[in-house]
């Protein structure tokens, strides 16, 4: 199997447990009155991290996974995090990956778009959700819960992309055409 | 070269997202609960890593706890079990008018006991999953409720677990009543209380005249989803709606729906 396809069985087994967490624990929601969401940070990791493919089906499995869970129609959330992950990898070739505060900014922004994207396909597909002024509130939980998670699953993942998949090889810069070979005259 | 694939991956995704979002309803139903199998072995865990958990805890509780808890419950049982035969008693009486009356008799509620395995992890809805399903013989529309009142209605089965959409949710509207005045209302979901579940708005109530704060409010029995009488929650504030068209009640609901972890399902 190849690196990236371990990675992405990871980043699926993430979603998963991740939407079991979220279903079936209710501490913050109880603190807060919201249920954080953590599948925009792991769309980020994917975005930052992985190809285009391993981008694809994590929206795709997470989506569905939270999706089943929900009282959403099925596919809503593949599409808001299909949308996510392939905004962050759009830019993953100039953003700092591995500053914290861009990891914070990143995870911010997703967990902020994620439920905005996913409203607005709900409201166009005739759907009416439980929206008034205390939803401006959730939003900031959610982002803000997303920021601080960013760096921590980050590290997480890293860490198992260490122990499961090997080190890609850096190219060398020697060049034996243009070795300087010192001699006597 | 290098741009074909990006597309190709973006197309393709759009239009599978695309395709569920437009499925019927039924399907999509269907897709969600065998998707949502997925989750099974989860949940089995953690109900059983539960179960240990509360076993050994029983073990370690002290003797005297045990034996006053003991002594306490005899005596709820004794009392119970006074009100159940006074209770026997006002249903016969009740069933003996009624056929006098010729009136259709009242049959007693079947009812089967649940676990809230899950909840909507979603912020915008109000929904539970329970652990029984159409092998129970769960179907849709089904009364959800607790001893302390209405919980909400069946909103969608699969083969061993079942959603449940709460009061307060947008696909649970429940024919209400003031029980004290008998006026009739809609209950609907408080879209300024989203943070707190505890609460519901009831409205198109006739006006603001007999509305008192503490009023109870029960089922009305109008829509044939909910039997008559169940407890709802009391009316905690009222105002006039629409320049005096009709009046609308804040009501707290008897049942605190963040801290469910066993319900009953009304069975006809």
């Amino acid at each position: 199997m190849s690196m990236n396809g371990i990675l992405t069985i990871i980043l699926i087994l993430a979603c998963m447990l991740s939407v079991f967490w979220e279903a079936s624990n209710g501490i913050i929601r109880q603190f807060s009155g919201t249920q954080i969401d953590i599948l925009p940070v792991i769309m980020v990791y994917s975005g930052l991290f992985a190809g285009r493919r391993t981008v694809c089906l994590t929206a795709l499995s997470g989506g569905l996974l939270f999706d089943s869970m929900s009282a959403n129609p099925l596919g809503v959330n593949v599409l808001s995090l299909f949308l996510v992950g392939w905004v962050v990898s759009m830019g993953k070739d100039t953003l700092l990956k591995e500053d914290v505060f861009t990891q914070c900014f990143l995870g911010f922004l997703a967990g902020l778009a994620n439920p905005i994207i996913s409203l607005l396909i709900l409201m166009s597909a005739g759907n009416i959700p439980l929206l008034g002024w205390e939803s401006l509130w959730q939003l900031f939980i959610m982002a803000v819960a997303s920021a601080a998670a960013t760096p921590l699953l980050f590290l997480v993942f890293d860490k198992m992309r260490k122990v499961f998949c090997y080190q890609t090889t850096t190219q060398s810069s020697f060049r034996s055409d243009r070795e300087i070979i010192r001699k006597r005259m | 070269m290098h741009r074909k694939p990006r597309y190709l991956s973006v197309i393709i995704i759009l239009l599978t997202a695309l395709i569920l979002i437009s499925l019927p309803k039924d399907f999509s139903h269907k897709l969600k609960l065998i998707i949502g199998g997925v989750f099974i072995p989860l949940f089995g865990v953690t109900q059983s890593t539960s179960q240990v958990v509360d076993k050994a805890v029983d073990t370690a509780l002290p003797k005297s706890f045990l034996i006053s808890e003991l002594e306490r419950l005899q005596k709820e049982n004794s009392r119970l079990r006074a009100q159940y035969f006074q209770g026997r008693t006002a249903l016969a009486e009740n069933n003996n008018l009624r056929e006098l009356l010729e009136l259709e008799k009242q049959q007693p509620w079947n009812l089967k006991l649940a676990e809230v395995v899950g909840r909507d992890p979603a912020n915008w809805w109000r929904t539970i999953q329970i652990d029984i399903g159409s092998r129970d013989g769960v179907r849709t529309n089904y009364p959800v409720l607790t001893p302390g009142g209405l919980v909400g209605r069946i909103s969608d089965v699969g083969f061993n677990r079942s959603q449940v959409a709460l009061v307060g949710d947008p696909q649970c509207q429940v024919a209400g009543m003031i029980e004290e005045t008998r006026e009739n209302g809609i209950l609907v979901p408080a879209t300024t209380d989203l943070i707190d579940h505890r609460y519901a708005i009831m409205t198109f109530l006739p006006g603001t005249e007999a509305l008192k704060i503490g009023q109870n409010v029960i089922t009305s029995g109008m829509g044939n989803v909910f039997p008559k009488g169940i407890v709802i929650g009391q009316v905690v504030d009222f105002q006039v709606v629409d320049f005096g068209l009709y009046a609308e009640a804040k009501i707290k609901l008897a049942v605190n729906m963040n801290r469910l972890e066993k319900v009953w399902v009304k069975f006809p």
